[in-house]
């Protein structure tokens, strides 16, 4: 499998995503908020805005 | 003695399974097996398998991800409303687990339909054009880019998606 830049950028988005994930676990740990998985799901939008622009 | 309950839990777990298996089974396809090998191929050659092999793939492809998706939820939801509220860390996990797993494989749902299934029905639309004599559309390129970008990502994301639901009910063993 080829490194092509639509790998890098879908690897790169899907690393964000994860990351996001991660930092609402823990802040709904910390702030005992389900509302907080809007973190993950505003990424994700900004993702489907991004890839909808790609030329 | 099983109960009603447990031969729903066990359809419903039976259905995700298949339905996801048949998902991220073409996924991979897609991604090891057809994109490299497609890069080898000539226009004409790819003109014949678009319309059939690519059709044919992704309509298993996004529906399997709708079933996957569907009874997972469910699975989740009735699971939810019969235990009531977790009682102890290892089912809290559990919730949490199956809850991120659920919430990127719901992700993937919306890449597999909003972006690469859109983008790959305009390609085999302009390839079965082409057959009839019409020319390439000057954004084929344009589509491909966003379709694999997605699929890329899909892949990515399958990685983490598995990890968080298989270590849903042994983590918490695993780290004491």
């Amino acid at each position: 499998m080829a490194w092509g830049k639509e790998t890098k950028a879908g690897f790169g988005w899907a690393t964000l995503i994860v990351a996001l994930f991660l930092a609402s676990a823990w802040a709904m740990v910390v702030y005992r908020s389900l509302l907080l998985l809007i973190i993950p799901v505003v990424g994700y939008i900004g993702f489907l805005a991004w890839v909808n622009r790609v030329k | 003695m099983v109960e009603a309950i447990d031969v729903v839990y066990i359809s419903l777990r039976w259905v995700h399974f298949f339905g996801g298996i048949t998902w991220i089974g073409i996924l991979y396809y897609f991604n090891f097996v057809q994109v490299p090998t497609f890069k080898e191929l000539d226009g004409p050659t790819k003109n014949i398998l678009i319309p059939r092999l690519v059709k044919r793939a992704l309509f298993w492809f996004r529906w399997a991800a709708v079933v996957t998706v569907l009874a997972g939820w469910l699975y989740f939801f009735t699971r939810y409303f019969a235990d009531g509220q977790p009682a102890n860390i290892t089912r809290i996990w559990w919730y949490v687990s199956i809850l991120i797993g659920g919430l990127i494989g719901t992700f993937m749902l919306l890449n597999v339909w909003g972006v690469i299934w859109p983008n790959q029905k305009r390609i085999i639309a302009a390839t079965e054009g082409l057959a009839k004599g019409k020319p390439v559309p000057p954004e084929m390129a344009k589509w491909g880019k966003r379709a694999l970008i997605a699929s890329r990502m899909n892949l990515a994301l399958s990685l983490p998606l598995l990890f968080f639901m298989g270590s849903a009910g042994h983590l918490p063993i695993v780290l004491g």
